[in-house]
This record gives C-alpha cells, structure tokens and sequence, in this order.
C-alpha cells in the first residue's frame, strides 16, 4: 500500500477526531451568531476532503532512511526530549552538559570529520563558545510572548 | 583564529542578549496587545517606578493578549505563583471577567490585588458622522429595533465594555440584552477604527483608549459614563446630565501572585502608593483622562471583594451568566 | 516642500555621530538575531528595550536604536533560510522556498546578495511611502472590516496551492492542519476552552514560534541525522560573494511589485509582515507564469518575498504611528516602546509631535543605508556566523532553539512541544507536504476565525454580508479561480497522453499567468476537457515567446537552462 492512502486514511481519520473534538465544545452563556464550534468544523470537513483526495490519489512513495538512520533519529527524538525535561529544573549548563554526554549512544556511526558525528559536540561548542556558568538558570521571558497574532 | 573568537563573540553576545538582558528585573504583564489600557498601566506605572527609583532595573512589559485576560491570569495563577518581581495590570475588567467565572474557573481569591490608582471614564463614541447626536438617540434606535446598532469594544464579549452600554440600557428600561450586538476587537484603538470604517455604530471603552480621536475629531462622544465631567474633556456630557443614572469607571491597579508573602505585598503597595503620589502620576492622569481614584493595599483587597460580589449579581440581572 | 523642510529637520535630529553610532549597532544586532532561528524582530525589539533605557538615552536615541534593530531583523531573517533552510524569523519563510535551492546550487551568495539588494528597495521605497503618502494612507485601514479581512485571509490560503507543492491537496491539507492548530486554546470570544484536552499549558494556545523552530529549525535535525551530514542543508558551503548584476537588473521589475504588494498588505493592521512576504511571493508566481523555476532556485523567488516583507515592515508602521493601531507583532512593541516614552500614537502625532515623526523616518533612511551596507558587501561577516562547521553548528541549532524557545515562554510543555514539530516536520516534508501553509494557518487562523465571526454579528448570521462591500468581493474573486484553476490544470496536466503522471522537471509547465488561468478555468468549467488540453498543449508555440526568449538569453534558470539540477525525490516538497 502506498505510503499516501496511509497517510490519507491517518488525515482522515484526524479530521474525524478533530471534529469530534469540535462537536464537544462546550458552548457559553454569550453565543454569536457562529459560536466556538462552526470554524472547527469547517477546517475539520476541509481536512477530511484534503485526506480523500491523498487516498484516491497518492503520489508515489518517498524515500525512506535505512534501519540505523531510524534508530539514531529515535535515539535523537529521546535525547531531545529529556533535554527539555531538565532544562528547568537542572538549569541550562547542567542539563547542556549532560545532553552533550547523552550524544554519544545517538549515532553509532564511526566519528568522521565533518560527517554526522556529534559526539560531545555541545560540549565542544560551549568550550569553543567559552560561555560562563549562569547562575542558576535560565530566567524565563521577555517580551512578546503573548504576540501570537505577529504576521 | 580570530575567526574562532569572532564565532566565540557572535554566539555570545547572542546567549547574553537572550539570556542575561533580565536578570532580575521587574516584569509587568499587560493582558491585552500593546496601545490598550493594560498595556497603558503597565508602560506607565513601569516607566514611573524606575523613574522614582522605586525599582532599581527598568520594567520590562510583556503583552499576554487573550481571552479578555484570562490567559495571563493562568499564566500568573499556574506558572508564576511565587514570583516576586511580577506585577500584572488589572482594571475594572479582570474583576468583571471574574465575577462571571469567565477565565476556566478561576477566582478574584488566586491573586492579591495590590492597588488601583487611577480611575478611567468609560465613553460611549459614534463616527463624526454618525446620526446620533445625543445617548438618548442611541438608545431609543436601540429600543426600536437592536439590530440596527452594533457596539465595537477593546474587552471580550459579556466582558467590561460590553457591559457598559447594557448598563445604560438597563437604566433606561430595556431589558433584552441578548438582542445587543456587540463585537469584541483586540483593544480600544481597533475598536474605534471599526466604528470610524462604519463597520459597527458605536463604540465603547475608556476615555484614555480614545482621547486622541477624541480631540482630533474622528469620533465624538456621546456621553462619559462619570459622576461628573471629565477635566480636560468637560465639553463631553456624563450619562447622568442625559438622564441615566449609570456610573462607569475602569480603575487602573495591579494585581501580583498569590505565593508571595505579606512583606513582599505591602512592599509592592507601598511602591503603587509612592507613584500615585508623584506630581508625574498626576501629570500623566491629566494627560490621559484619568480621574483620581486611589485605593492601596489591604484596604484595596477587601474593596474588591466587594465588587466582584456586585458585578456578579450584576451579571445575573442583565443574564450574561446564570 | 513641506515634506522636505520636514525630512530635513527629521535628519537634524537623527543624524549626529552618536546617533549614527547607534544606528549601526542597532543594525548589527538587529542582523544577528534574525539569522538565528527563534529570535524574530518582536522578540528582538522587546529584549533591547530595557537596554535602550538603562544605557538613558533619549527618545529619538532610543528610536533609532531600535528601528534599526527592527530593520536589521528583517534584513537578517533571510541569511539563515537561504543557508540554513531555516528562517531565522516567521516573514523570512518564504524566503526558504528558493533560497535554499539557489545554494544548493552553489549561488548562496547570489541569492544573499539579490535578497539583501530586494530588502534594501522593499524598505526604502517604502519609508518613502510612509513619508509621502503615510498618512493618507492609514485610511485603508478604515475600509478593511471584519469581512474585508476575513477574505484577505481566505485569499492567502487559496492560493497556497502553489507552495512549492505538487499536490495541492497537500497543501490545502497543510492549512488545515495549522488553522486546526491555531484553534487550540481559550476562545477569544466565549474564554471557552478548545481542543486543550483539560491541559493547562495549551490554554493560551501553541505560541507560532515554537511551531516554526520545530517545524524548521528541528526537523532539519533529523534530516541532518537521515542522511548522514551528507543531504542535509546545515553544511551549505558559501562560496565567493560577487554582485550578480544580470540578476539584479532583471529581478528589478520583481522588487518592485513585491514591495507594492508588501506595503499594502503592511498597512493593513492584521496583515503584518509575513503575509506581505507571502502574498508578494505568490503574485510574483502566478504574474511570471510558467517561465518561471519557482521552488528550485528562481532569483525572483528570492527578490519578491524580501521586498515584500520588508515593505510590509515599512507600511506597519503607518497604522502604528497614526493610528496607534500596530500592523503587527513587532510594531506592537514598537508602540509599547513609543508609550513608555510618553509618544502617545495616534491621530495627533503627525501635528503634535513632528519632531519625533520625522526623526523617526530619518532614523529608517538612516538604518536602511547602513543595512545595505552591511548586508550586501560585508554579508560574509554575518554568514560567518553561520557557517560553523556541521558538526558545531547542529548541535548550537539546537540549542539556541532550545534556549530561544525556553527563555520567550518559560516553559518546559513548550520545549516538548516543538521537538514533536519537529518529528511532525520530518515526516511532512519526506511525504512532500509544505510546512510553510501550517506556519501560515497557525499565524493566521485565530483572526481569520474571529473576523469571519465578528461580520456575522454584524450581520446577525446573514452570510451573503461576507460578499457585500466592492473590497471584500475583489478579493473573494481573486481567491476562488487561485484555488480551482490549478485543480482543474493539475487533474488534467497529470494524465496526459500516456497516462503517467508529470512529475519533475516538467513541472512549470502547470504555472500559467493570470489571465491564462482565467481562460482555462473558463474552459474547465465548462466541462470541455478536449479544449483545456489543446489549450495547454498549443501553449507554447501560440503564445508569444518573445519573452521567453529575452529571459532565456539573459537568465541562467531560464528555458532550456543548463543549471537546474533535477529535483531530488526525496524532499523537493516543504523545503
């Protein structure tokens, strides 16, 4: 099967579920004319369209990466989670160094110069960097946060 | 190697820029976009706080537009409990929104209210072309058929400036307030430019909010919602000399974290009480059509609870909550 | 003349030595942190300003600091997605799309080069603009009503088809996805809670820059670990930056309407920067038609949506000072800025406070030139910056990711969050879904929904109001053929004679002008396959070909081209 109709049927089915979610919106005292749920809906319905479409009409299969790339990535994907975990409580240096560490069971290729070896290398680039210990932590928030509507 | 150490420099300065610009500064969050009242209180009281020395590192002012407030409330009732350097700008329209449970849940008694001092007007304005030429005439096209008016205002819908002309109507017996449109717009200024465009007929919010267009022409007002008229702006009719008995002004204050401790509180009332005396307070309040209204510390607390009382009953009369 | 006696009093106070010094710091600075990913002009605006004020400077200091500062951001967004092929900010996305082709391709400098030039008319032309006709202007911004915008909106995600997709359900399915993203969160109208699944931290809604850094920033991690350093853009080599005068003079008419289209779009409030660059980019698209290499490396593709954003950011600033409404995120700060230093925007400010006006303007002349300066013949400096060896610069990625994210929300959910962007950007982009229309949805999707619901109250839920003003029908009318034209091109054009479909270098020939889509959506609807198929098929040689010609002759990329590479099959989608 096509890498498309499962991704098609994926869409799908998310669209289906989106717009389960939508259906449960809890509705307020003060409702206009169109109410919390009637855009969801609309962009839900697209979505479902947009699947249907992929499922009748995949595009062909890309190429996918080989066994060891997958495991790496995997192995990437969990190393940047943890690293997220222990940015606040460890604070940055802490949480940097120990992600640094943490690199070297990513990719098992052999290190290579300038190839995919990241081995240590934030470590490295913090020595290179010559970034002094911040006491603590990193203290969160600036401006702007709130500016989600920036376009 | 002077590559390497220019590297060195760039990254740097970059991580210092990110991340050691603040270290212990004062933060204020305004809970709208920038150019509406809260941000007003935070740039103001911010700017004065460093000016008089109060706090030793200028303020730093983060807009947290959404939900008429209620996503800053979360974030400072979840994510900020015990930060003492946080302030938040509050006004008439926190307590309203939550006197009617309007931010998840939330309630007056997860924060410390630490002061208002400053009371802002709250002005109903047409378009300078507008047909309307006193509240009256607004209010009886309105009783005629509700259709025929929508309100733009900077606050959610069933929050403050919504509930400003329902007020007026209620005094002047109309009594079916869901058939009022009313569309919410992201602070007063996108309000007026709603209103001016002809896309809604009237508009309303605070006199600071409008002033500008006030005095440039653009809109005219059709009555301050004040006991009496505003210095500065005495040409402006109050509801009351129109023959509505309705008196709306949105305080100016602070609140802060709930986790801080009693020292930390009064501290912080102290500093509010400080700037509410400065001449430049003063200077900024006449700048702005801002009438004085000071209430500080304990004091302030217990007020607002009172309020939060009122304007829920208040809300139940007018039905926006059950 | 009056405007000149006032340009001229602007210059006497912006132009002193200190205030010169400031402004190429500012844009030094400004430079630097819009080529990192994560730090965009709001953001970099808002961390300056308490520098402004603890170093005292006065109020014009103060803006000329930071104009530059925001200026330098817009100019600098663009060195990471044209290196890196992440934008170093939201507006300098679409810059991505052929940019990071043309270095593939060995002409990054080229493209810095085009792009920097492009960024320096978009600006120039329009603080002109704001000079000129700034004022006067404003009063756009009136006619634009809850349904003007909502079909400004639904214009920008019709003709998303064109994104650098071969698929258009793809696309579309990419808008939904983001639009269905901005829906999480409080409702702006009720405080209701949507899609949060009683989560806390989704409450205020998924930040777009935390989706950009993952979707961008992140995936090209993985793409870096896929292919083993070998495929991936971190590692792009610069090579010897010369000024490419053929490109220059030929993208000329292209910087040109980008920075028509960017300043308008600018002035509206609720339009803002990345829409600018957007809409700049798909109407220089559909106005080149298929002479164009779109996606792959066209010079235009990069010159359009840099004028544009920069235009935009030029044009934001008319609302902004005189009407005190921002156009967006970063004149919002700008705004804040002007407050703090009791500069009241309004009506008034033009006649109250000239001095602050127009030493304003002087400071973006100023910034301007200073930028071109530093962005065109010394731009090596800041690639320099970038161009760390792979094996330093994925892991510092990562980490000012990271670190940018973390210090703008204080959050670890949205750490987590952006690291799942980035598993969803690597699967999206090897399944050639653009990224780009989520970015869009995301930036976009609350205001399109609270316009769409704002009109119905007005109308009290009469729906025909969306098509009741001149302005909102024109646009309505320019978004309904960008979206079904293509269907109708694309269903035909995959199937021809034998059957299989088109796929690769044969690709522009689905791009068509605006009036030639007009003729064949014309045909389609009208059911008559044979015709449409005769029509695209006589195209060619029936069509005048002179301009073919011309461009051929004087661009690498043009027809019969010896330097387009055949697209990769892998990941020539989202890129």
């Amino acid at each position: 099967m096509s890498n498309d109709r499962i991704f098609g049927l994926v869409v799908v089915l998310g669209a289906l579920a989106f717009i389960a979610g939508a259906l449960s919106i809890q509705s307020s005292f003060l409702t206009d004319p169109v109410g919390p749920k009637a855009f969801p809906l609309m962009i839900g319905a697209a979505a479902v369209l947009c699947g249907l479409v992929m499922l009748l009409k995949p595009d062909e299969n890309p190429e996918w990466p080989d066994a060891r790339a997958w495991l790496s990535m995997a192995a990437a994907t969990l190393l940047l989670v943890g690293y997220a975990y222990a940015l606040s409580p460890l604070g940055f240096l802490l949480s940097t160094a120990l992600a640094a560490g943490g690199d070297q069971l990513v990719d098992p290729a052999p290190r290579t110069a300038g190839g995919a070896d990241w081995h240590g290398t934030v470590g490295a680039a913090f020595r290179r960097l010559q970034i002094r210990p911040w006491p603590g932590i990193v203290r969160p928030a600036t401006g702007a946060a709130g500016l989600r509507g920036d376009s | 190697m002077t590559k390497l150490s220019f590297r060195a420099l760039m990254g740097g300065a970059a991580l210092a820029v990110t991340l050691g610009g603040n270290a212990f500064a004062t933060e204020c969050i305004a809970p709208a976009d920038a150019g509406g009242g809260w941000d007003f209180t935070c740039r103001q009281i911010g700017k004065l706080l460093y000016d008089l020395k109060l706090v030793d590192q200028p303020v730093q002012v983060t807009n947290m537009a959404g939900a008429g407030g209620g996503v800053a409330y979360t974030h400072v009732v979840t994510d900020r409990n015990e930060d003492a350097d946080l302030i938040v700008a509050a006004s008439s329209a926190t307590t309203t929104r939550l006197a009617q449970n309007a931010y998840a849940g939330m309630t007056a008694d997860q924060v410390r209210f630490v002061g208002a001092i400053g009371g802002d007007p709250g002005v109903i304005v047409v378009a300078k072309d507008s047909p309307f030429q006193t509240l009256g005439d607004l209010v009886e096209a309105i009783k005629a058929d509700p259709t025929s008016v929508t309100f733009a205002g900077g606050s959610a819908a069933g929050g403050f400036d919504h509930l400003k002309p329902l007020m007026v109507l209620k005094s002047a017996g109309f009594t079916d307030f869901a058939k009022v449109k009313y569309i919410g717009l992201d602070g007063g200024a996108e309000a007026i430019t709603q209103t001016i465009g002809g896309f809604t007929q009237a508009m309303t919010g605070d006199m600071s909010e409008i002033a500008g267009f006030i005095k440039s022409g653009d809109v005219r007002a059709l009555a301050v919602l004040t006991a009496d008229p505003v210095p500065g702006f005495e040409d402006i009719p109050t509801a009351k000399s129109q023959g509505f008995d309705v008196e709306v002004v949105n305080w100016r204050g602070l609140y802060v974290p709930r986790g801080i401790s009693d020292d930390e509180f009064n501290a912080w009332a102290e500093k509010l009480q400080a700037v509410a005396d400065s001449a430049e307070w003063k200077q900024i309040m006449a700048d702005n059509g801002l009438a004085p209204f000071t209430k500080v510390g304990a004091d302030f607390q217990g007020w607002i609870d009172g309020v939060v009382i009122d304007t829920t009953q208040l809300s139940k009369d007018i039905g926006v909550i059950q | 003349m009056e405007i000149l006696s006032n340009l001229a009093m602007g210059f006497g106070v912006a132009l002193t030595p200190f205030t010169l010094f400031l402004a190429v710091v500012g844009c030094f600075l400004g430079t630097i942190i819009g080529a990192l990913p994560g730090l965009g002009p709001s953001n970099g605006v808002a961390i300056l300003i308490p520098l402004a004020f603890s170093l005292g400077l006065d109020a014009t200091q103060a803006l000329v600091l930071l104009t530059s500062v925001y200026y330098g951001t817009m100019y600098g967004g663009r060195i990471s997605s044209i290196l890196l092929n992440i934008p170093g900010d939201e507006p300098a996305m679409m810059t991505t799309l052929d940019g990071y082709p043309m270095a593939k391709q060995g002409r990054a400098g080229d493209a810095l080069v085009i792009s920097g030039v492009a960024s320096f008319v978009g600006a120039f032309i329009a603080t002109i603009g704001l000079v000129i006709i700034g004022p006067l202007l404003a009063r756009i911004a009136y006619k634009f009503g809850p349904a003007e915008y909502f079909a400004l909106y639904l214009l920008a995600f019709m003709t998303l088809g064109g994104v650098a997709s071969k698929n258009q359900a793809k696309a579309a399915f990419a808008a939904c996805l983001g639009l269905g993203i901005a829906m999480i969160g409080m409702d702006n109208s009720t405080g209701m809670p949507r899609f949060t699944g009683g989560n806390l931290h989704l409450m205020d809604g998924v930040d777009f820059l935390v989706a950009i850094v993952g979707l961008f920033a992140i995936a090209e991690v993985f793409f870096f670990i896929e292919s083993h350093g070998k495929n991936s853009a971190i590692g792009v080599k610069l090579g010897k930056v010369t000024i490419p005068w053929a490109d220059l003079k030929a993208t000329t008419g292209t910087m040109l309407r980008g920075t028509g289209i960017g300043f308008v779009a600018g002035v509206l409030p609720g339009a803002g920067a990345s829409l600018g660059s957007f809409m700049a980019y798909m109407a220089e698209k559909s106005f080149i038609g298929s002479k164009g290499n779109f996606g792959k490396g066209d010079p235009r593709g990069v010159a359009a949506p840099e004028a544009g954003n920069n235009a935009a950011a030029g044009g934001a600033m008319i609302p902004m000072l005189t009407l005190g409404v921002p156009g967006s995120g970063t004149t919002a700060v700008m705004l804040a800025l002007l407050m703090t230093l009791n500069i009241t925007p309004g009506p008034l400010l033009f006649a109250e406070q000239p001095e602050i006006v127009w030493g304003l303007i002087a400071s973006l002349f100023i910034a301007n030139i200073v930028l071109l300066v530093m962005n065109v013949p010394l731009v090596k400096l800041f690639v320099k910056v970038l161009m760390v060896p792979p094996w330093v610069l994925m892991p510092l990625v990562t980490m000012v990711s990271f670190v940018g994210i973390y210090s703008l929300t204080g959050s670890y959910f949205d750490l987590l969050l952006m690291v799942g962007f980035g598993v969803l950007g690597y699967f999206l982009r090897k399944l050639d879904v653009p990224t780009v229309p989520v970015i869009l949805g995301i930036l976009l999707g609350i205001q399109m929904e609270d316009n769409l619901r704002r009109a119905m109250v007005i109308s009290d839920g009469d729906w025909p109001f969306l098509f009741s003003s001149p302005i909102s029908i024109g646009l309505w009318i320019a978004a309904i053929p960008g979206f079904v034209a293509p269907i109708f091109l694309r269903s035909v054009l995959k199937t021809p004679v034998g059957g299989r479909p088109v796929h690769g270098p044969g690709e522009e020939r689905r791009q068509c002008r605006p009036a030639c889509w007009c003729h064949r959506a014309f045909w389609a609807l009208g059911f008559d396959r044979n015709a449409l198929a005769r029509g695209v098929a006589l195209r060619p040689t029936s069509s005048p070909s002179t301009a073919d010609r011309r461009t051929a002759g004087r661009f690498r990329w043009g027809r019969g081209s010896r330097n387009i590479p055949a697209p990769r099959p892998a990941r020539n989608g989202a890129t």
